[in-house]
């Protein structure tokens, strides 16, 4: 009985709808990161890109006309941003649309003045002298401003692409390299950013040491007993306890424990004023240290775990002892697998806020967390970061809509420097890899 | 034979309770000649081998009982360093396992371990253990490439080098030709015949051919037991025991 060669059930078979369905996760997963990318390229690009300056004006008497950019628009009402040209109008201002009969024009000669020590202002270009720039406010007042004082000005609604786009460039570097004062009035996200990094680098140098020791000596020393199960068990489960507990750890270990205790000790004499007994840098990096403690730790063991035998045993056979086995082999290979780990312990780090808030970070750190002298790192003092200004301003602030291009620019800019310091660690690990791949088949 | 350099004396070993492997094993070695130990599978030959330089001690729940005499010394001495007694018993094992480092650090990592620093000794004797192992001439412009680039009978070669650059006075090769192909299992066979006049070389085989080759004293293990043990041209053309005489010829096994 001969049942031909031909294909079974027609043609959508079971083969087909599970590489389908696996396709499709696929698919989801991008899509979903690049949703995520083009919302936040797409809401920032207010904070950096020119935006045109509209005039609202009613038919109605009562209500005077307003000159500004649009910060939201939500159908019913328009909140606009109308600059520090007149002192006495609020900065913000929220245009409700029902009954106003509003007119929106788009003036040509609008233009935008950074100014020194005032901000923001919009108003209409009348002229420019050898000291003065001339505009009138929404009223039609006249203005002049001492050119010394200003710190650049262009007209937004007449741009060439090419001028536009030397605007957002130098927007773009005053973002990321100027710090300004608390809130949403902040200038850029400097602070914050390198708050960010040096936090991160700070909890790299203590995690890894400990957590590649650590990992060795499970897998090397401690045997296989019921106790060695039982604490591989433990450090897997603590990668699971949520972040915050770990902020509450920390507060109490190191910021009242150990910082207190260093203050009573070395910094007597200034006490009830705390140094290290309080929030700081140092306490910050021990706390994500320890949070990110069990990933090194499970990434080096699996790394561990597969080293060949062989060269183990090729290594005693030549006379090794076991710590010369382990720092001139095992160590080296297990290299690639540490870098994993640093990778998994960086993304989750430059990520956390939850903990931050309890022990050093802060909405707004006068000075960074750099400085001249040795360690050049002010360890005890708190700093800004990138994770917790986007809380800051997008929840806390008072002029919230105002700040919401600032938020997901700030948002941008914490992606991106997440997606570069991983970035560092797998180029690392790929060169580490290279140098041994071809062994350890 | 006169004053064996290697002497084991009732030697036992197990791996836990019900895991005996080795049983009441009793061989002499000669200096400077190839002994070949012959068996099947599971047999014990390669269990025998690594308790010459302590290596089954790395194997967790491993006991032995009796004693292995080197030059006249137990090497189970409470004094001994298992690893200066490795230094002078090297091992070369069933698969190439080169280190994942260059073909010059693969033959100086024992060098290096015997604290050797000069760069003009390791140079000499990286190149001499390379023309001992008979691949100098096949590697000698491009040491500083990775060992994984060299075909598997090279690699097994470097491993040999590597061996023997610390120069040990035991070498124990254990199926060294078994992952190869014919050619390189006659390059290593060769090179056993050559290393002979300097190292005591016990070899671990299932290729009986191989065995009658290469070997002065040939070894039958069966069941973690010696069978017999004696001249390799008697062993395998006038055998004692009836074992021996069906596992040479191939009736079991």
């Amino acid at each position: 009985m001969t049942q031909g060669l031909d294909k079974q059930g027609g043609i959508w078979r079971f083969d087909d709808a599970v590489m389908f369905f696996c396709a499709g996760a696929l698919v989801l997963s991008l899509a979903g990161l690049l949703i995520m990318l083009v919302i936040l390229l797409v809401q920032a690009k207010p904070q950096w890109s020119p935006m045109p300056v509209y005039y609202w004006s009613s038919e109605r008497n009562d209500v005077e006309p307003v000159l500004g950019q649009v910060v939201v628009n939500t159908g019913a009402a328009i909140v606009v941003d109308q600059g520090v040209l007149q002192p006495s109008d609020p900065r913000i201002l929220r245009l409700n649309k029902q009954g106003l009969q509003l007119v929106r024009t788009k003036p040509e000669r609008a233009v935008l003045v950074q100014h020194g020590t005032m901000g923001r202002m919009y108003g209409v270009y009348q002229g420019v002298d050898d000291s003065h720039l001339a505009m009138v406010d929404r009223r039609g007042l006249e203005h002049r401003l001492d050119l010394g004082e200003v710190d650049y000005w262009y007209l937004p609604n007449q741009l060439s692409a090419f001028e536009s786009l030397s605007i957002t460039i130098r927007n773009v570097m005053t973002f990321l390299g100027q710090g300004g004062g608390p809130g949403a009035g902040a200038q850029g996200v400097y602070p914050a950013l390198v708050g960010t990094v040096v936090m991160v680098l700070l909890m790299t140098i203590f995690v890894m040491p400990l957590g590649v020791l650590a990992a060795i000596y499970l897998h090397e020393y401690a045997g296989e007993g019921y106790l060695t199960r039982l604490i591989r068990t433990g450090v897997h489960n603590l990668a699971a306890i949520p972040s915050v507990i770990y902020g509450v750890f920390g507060l109490g270990l190191f910021v009242y424990g150990v910082g207190g205790e260093i203050d009573r000790v070395f910094y007597a004499n200034i006490l009830p004023t705390p140094t290290f007994g309080e929030p700081g840098l140092l306490w910050a990096s021990l706390t994500l240290a320890l949070l990110t403690l069990p990933v090194v730790i499970v990434a080096t063991e699996e790394g561990l775990a597969r080293i060949p035998r062989s060269i183990i045993e090729a290594s005693y056979a030549l006379g090794a002892t076991r710590a010369e086995t382990l720092l001139k082999l095992v160590v080296p290979l297990t290299a690639p697998a540490m870098m994993t780990g640093l990778i998994l312990a960086i993304a989750r780090a430059a990520g956390e806020v939850a903990p931050l808030m309890l022990v050093g970070v802060v909405e707004y750190a006068p000075s960074l967390p750099l400085q001249a002298e040795f360690p050049f790192l002010a360890l005890d003092q708190k700093f800004m970061h990138l994770g917790y200004q986007i809380y800051d301003l997008g929840f806390q602030s008072v002029d919230s809509t105002a700040a919401q291009a600032r938020v997901y620019a700030t948002a941008l800019v914490l992606f991106v420097i997440v997606v570069a310091l991983n970035g560092l660690a797998v180029a690392l690990r790929h060169r580490l890899n290279r140098r041994y791949q071809d062994l350890l088949r | 034979m006169t004053q064996p350099i290697i002497e084991i004396k009732d030697l036992a070993l197990s791996y836990g309770p019900q895991q005996a492997v080795l049983n009441n094993i009793q061989l002499s070695l000669e200096r400077n000649s190839v002994t070949a130990i012959i068996g099947a599978s599971g047999s014990g030959k390669s269990s025998l081998l690594r308790c010459l330089n302590r290596l089954v001690e790395l194997t967790p729940n491993a006991r032995i009982t009796g004693d292995i005499m080197f030059e006249g010394e137990s090497i189970f001495g409470a004094r001994v360093d298992p690893t200066i007694l490795r230094q002078r018993i090297g091992m070369v094992f069933q698969k190439p396992n080169p280190f994942p480092m260059s073909i010059f650090e693969n033959v100086a990592y024992g060098l290096r371990l015997a604290g050797e620093k000069s760069p003009r000794v390791l140079q000499e004797k990286v190149e001499q253990a390379l023309l001992a192992a008979a691949l100098w001439d096949e590697v000698r412009d491009r040491l500083d490439a990775q060992a994984a680039v060299l075909s598997g009978g090279q690699q097994q070669r470097l491993v040999i080098a590597r061996a023997i650059a610390v120069e040990p006075e035991v070498l124990l090769l254990d199926e060294p030709a078994s992952s190869l192909d014919p050619i390189s299992t006659l390059r290593i066979e060769e090179l056993i015949y050559r290393l002979k006049q300097d190292f005591t070389i016990v070899v671990v085989t299932h290729n009986m051919q191989q065995a009658a080759r290469v070997s002065d004293w040939a070894a039958f293990m069966h069941d973690g037991t010696i069978v017999e043990y004696d001249n390799t041209t008697t062993l395998f053309t006038n055998p004692r025991e009836v074992r021996t005489e069906d596992y040479i010829t191939g009736r079991f096994g």
